[in-house]
């Protein structure tokens, strides 16, 4: 359903990305893994359409997302989670979820879903979004992207800066949202705690795709060996 | 008079400086806020407001309320409109980068003051008050114009605030101003948000002039001073505060008034420099800014 092909991104005539390439499939989860700046946030937001300049194709659903303009990728069914939460601060938690439905007609049915999937926000509806713990900022962030009904989700490192038991109510949900049938593009620092959801793997370097492997394969010792090595763990 | 109601005198005075003041300040504040740029040709499109309601007003010849209403209703939207239009020509060309928009609006200042010495002329040109009524307040007259000058201010600020607070386009001009990029994540099209505020903010200004110049005067060169004041008032206020800038339009406004009748309208205006060094000393970002990185 997602294809990126020779994807090439720029920020300011820097190229970021060289030749990025992968497929993710219906109601698969693939993580990407790196270093620090190795380009996994970019890769994210140039299917985003957030980024200055971009070579190569993005298709979804056999539509081409590639020269598109920002505003319209969420009303295609792709839901976003960036890294850092990046929730609107100084608003409420129901009207950062108002901003997550605005591109829906009839929005009340899927924000009573959303509410009752994180009945700890449904407690602090009226809570400045700022205020929140950052437990709850990510479950926020979570339930704003779901507000789209995605089909599509990207997370940038959804467990950054959580508790374990944080970390497992985020991976619990991703499982939900995998028999559902959302696909998952993952971004990941925490490699033992993601790597039992996913499906695939591909480790960025430098902003090439250098490693990827299959859900059976990196069960194999050996695999997560080279993958921890890769990473620099 | 004594100095209780000449006091009085001063202040109402002020309230109607403020009120024009906080409606100019208000679209100043509201384009900084959303689109992070520095519109130095905000009081221009405030000139502009007044010299078209010249305009319409000459055009409307018997009683003098039927073309203070139609400039009431047109005004606003013919600046707007040439906001939209200097935007979508030159400002959305540059990306809003912060230093370029600074010298393109300087442009815009300029060609929107030429146009109305070519056309208005350099001379102040007075515009009939719609109703020429003076209430007798004991000691002295007040004409009652002034008074609804200060009513409608406050009727504009409260629906402007409803719209910002309660409804969906005001919503996602928030959103944007908090976080442009993650507002595109959720389908905000964001240089159709830009154009709109631009637009906008300019005919907030117009409104502004349309209610001033039956007691101004229209000329062409009467931009200048309230983009100074708009400009303190914004940074005392808090830059992209809605709330601080209508407080500090108060301060500033009233202040002004008050200053200008007992001592001199230069030392007014020094006094407000002044506040503003002594607020950017204690408050950086404003009586009611917060700390944004
Ligand atoms: N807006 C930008 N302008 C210029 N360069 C940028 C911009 N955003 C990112 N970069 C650069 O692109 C490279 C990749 O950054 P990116 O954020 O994609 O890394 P990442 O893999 O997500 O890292 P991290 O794990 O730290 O989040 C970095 O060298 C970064 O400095
Ligand atoms: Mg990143």
């Amino acid at each position: 359903m997602l294809v990126v092909d020779n994807l090439v991104s720029y920020y300011a005539n820097i190229k970021i990305l060289n030749e990025i390439s992968f497929n993710l499939n219906q109601g698969q989860v693939l993580c990407l893994l790196g270093r620090n700046g190795a380009g996994k946030t970019t890769i994210l937001k140039s299917i985003m359409g957030l980024v200055d300049h971009t070579n190569g194709l993005i298709l979804f659903n056999d539509e081409k997302l590639s020269g598109v303009s920002a505003h319209f990728i969420p009303k295609k069914g792709i839901g976003y989670v960036p890294q850092g939460r990046r929730l609107f601060s100084e608003l409420t938690v129901e009207e950062n979820l108002e901003i997550g439905l605005l591109t829906r007609k009839k929005g009340e049915k899927t924000k009573e879903k959303i509410l009752n999937m994180f009945p700890k926000l449904k407690e602090r509806i009226n809570q400045i979004s700022g205020t929140l713990s950052g437990g709850e900022q990510q479950m926020l962030a979570l339930a704003r992207a779901l507000c789209i009904e995605p089909n599509l989700l990207l997370l940038d490192e959804p467990t950054e800066g959580l508790q374990p038991s944080m970390i497992s109510l985020i991976r619990n949900s991703i499982l939900e949202l995998k028999k559902q049938g959302v696909s998952i593009l993952l971004v990941e620092q925490r490699v033992e705690a993601i790597l039992p959801v996913a499906d695939e793997v591909i480790i960025i370097e430098s902003g090439s795709k250098i490693f990827s492997a299959s859900s059976k394969e990196f069960k194999n010792k050996a695999t997560l060996k080279k993958i921890y090595g890769f990473i620099g763990l | 008079m004594e100095l209780g109601p000449y006091l009085l005198f001063a202040s109402l005075e002020g309230l109607v400086h403020a009120a024009v003041l906080s409606l100019i300040a208000l679209g100043l504040s509201l384009v900084f806020g959303v689109m992070r740029i520095v519109n130095v040709a905000h009081g221009e499109f405030f000139m502009l407001g007044a010299i078209i309601t010249w305009w319409v007003s000459s055009f409307v010849s018997g009683n003098p309320a039927i073309g203070f209403l139609l400039a009431l209703l047109v005004v606003p939207i013919i600046v707007g409109m040439t906001a939209v239009l200097s935007d979508w020509l030159i400002l959305r060309h540059l990306k809003y980068d912060p230093e370029a928009t600074i010298i393109a609006t300087i442009g815009i200042l300029y060609i929107i003051q030429q146009f109305a010495l070519m056309t208005f002329g350099p001379d102040a040109k007075p515009v009939e008050q719609p109703f020429n009524i003076r209430l007798d307040l004991y000691w002295f007259g007040f004409s009652a114009y002034k008074f609804f000058v200060i009513f409608s201010a406050i009727i504009l600020l409260l629906a402007i605030w409803l719209v910002m607070s309660k409804t969906k386009f005001g919503l996602i001009l928030r959103a944007t101003q908090l976080d442009s990029e993650t507002a595109q994540a959720f389908g905000i099209p964001i240089s159709r948000v830009y154009n709109i505020v631009f637009g906008l903010g300019a005919a907030i200004a117009a409104v502004g002039a349309v209610l001033i110049v039956p007691i101004q005067q229209a000329h062409y060169l009467m931009g200048g001073e309230p983009l100074l004041l708009a400009f303190i008032v914004v940074i005392i206020g808090g830059l992209g505060s809605l709330k601080g800038t209508v407080a500090a339009a108060i301060l500033i406004g009233m202040s002004d008034g008050i200053i200008s009748v007992f001592f001199s309208p230069n030392i007014a205006k020094i006094l407000a420099t002044l506040l503003v060094v002594v607020v950017l000393i204690i408050k950086p970002n404003g009586l009611f800014g917060t700390t944004k990185t």
